[in-house]
């Protein structure tokens, strides 16, 4: 399967050649994309998801000749995305409930998997192995097992399995 | 407004965008901004008259490397401030080491002086009005950079405006440069730096408003 950056990617570049089929597919695209980001992140202040996303849409269309060839299509997208919920968000004075920390992008549902996904890969890669197994070791104990077996059964300390 | 329709709308208004340009956009409206500025010192103070015999002497060539290279790492910075996603690493480091060189230069100037001679370095004959001026001559400059930012997509409209102002701050800087009689490292340091400060100040208040989208 792939990823939406690789989808939208050479549609982008089509649209900035300006090829209007390129474009509405593009668009046509990123709706559901930003849909399911907006709904997601609506603070219970019962936005009009729908509003939402034809704004983006709009921002995004007059805005394009922003995007650096050099960049993600998604991270780019999902920036304006993001500026457009702030800049909502402030406007019906709820901008004091936005967490100065983004950190629900970690919540990584496939719907930014560029950016995100990328780095998380090569994130875990540079991990040491066994954190890897502390994992599972984790896992074991959830279902029911004693940490101390586990980490026997793993041969791995006892500082090794704590989360 | 129905998303269906709206898409269709968005797709049937595509022209080709060429790539780089809102860079282009960028650098055209910083060389507009440097003509208005360096038309406001021609009316209004004057060019000095020597500046035909100064132009290659140190003391003008380096401040206006310094300016300069302010004018064009802020303008970079503004760029980058505007395309979503896009690092900021290349002109903060420009920055930096624009200080950093100014910072030794006058490291070396004042170790050079002993006495008064380090406070006539510092202050020259015009310290009082050199700083109100860049920042004065700044405001030909602004429209334009604010202009050119208006048509990127800022995430952060205040930080933004503060870049537009540096722009127009160290454009103005160059052009007052071509008036101002005083050559030194420590004088170009203090009170130009403060000049550009001021002008990046008044962009950021400006540009929390202006630049939003």
């Amino acid at each position: 399967v792939k990823t939406l950056e690789a989808r939208l990617k050479p549609l982008m570049i089509a649209g900035l050649e300006g090829e209007a089929s390129a474009w509405r597919e593009f668009l046509k695209l990123l709706r559901p994309a930003l849909h399911a980001f907006f709904n997601r992140r609506q603070f219970y202040s019962g936005a009009d998801v729908e509003d939402l996303v034809q704004d983006a849409l709009l921002a995004i269309h007059a805005k394009r000749e922003t995007w650096r060839r050099a960049d993600l299509v998604t991270s780019w997208c999902f920036t304006i995305a993001r500026y457009k919920l702030i800049d909502h968000l402030r406007k019906s004075g709820r901008a004091k409930l936005v967490p100065l920390v983004d950190d629900f992008v970690l919540l990584n549902d496939g719907v930014e998997d560029g950016a995100v996904r990328q780095d998380l890969d090569k994130l875990l890669a540079t991990a040491p192995p066994r954190s890897g197994r502390s994992r599972e070791a984790r896992r074991d104990e959830r279902r029911g097992g004693q940490g101390q077996s586990s980490s026997r059964h793993e041969e791995l300390d006892e500082t090794g399995v704590r989360p | 407004v129905n998303t269906d329709d709206l898409i269709e709308a968005l797709s049937g208004d595509v022209r080709r965008i060429p790539a780089g340009r809102a860079a282009q956009r960028v650098a055209c409206c910083t060389l507009v901004g440097l003509a208005a500025a360096a038309a406001v010192v021609w009316l209004t103070l004057g060019f000095r008259p020597d500046l035909t015999a100064v132009l290659d002497e140190a003391g003008f060539l380096m401040r206006q490397g310094y300016v300069l290279s302010v004018a064009g790492f802020s303008a970079l910075l503004l760029l980058r401030l505007g395309q979503p996603g896009a690092p900021l690493r290349l002109p903060l480091l420009g920055l930096g080491a624009t200080l950093v060189m100014i910072l030794i230069a006058v490291l070396f100037e004042q170790s050079a002086l002993t006495g008064p001679a380090q406070a006539e370095a510092w202050f020259g004959q015009s310290w009082r009005s050199c700083t109100l001026n860049v920042a004065a001559i700044s405001l030909a400059a602004s429209p334009f950079l604010l202009f050119a930012a208006r048509r990127l997509a800022p995430g952060r409209p205040t930080l933004a405006g503060f870049a537009a102002g540096l722009v127009a701050g160290a454009v103005a800087a160059s052009a007052y440069g071509l008036y101002c009689p005083e050559g030194t490292a420590s004088f170009l340091a203090a009170w130009y730096t403060l000049g550009i400060l001021a002008a990046g100040a008044i962009g950021a208040a400006a540009g929390r408003y202006l630049l939003r989208w």
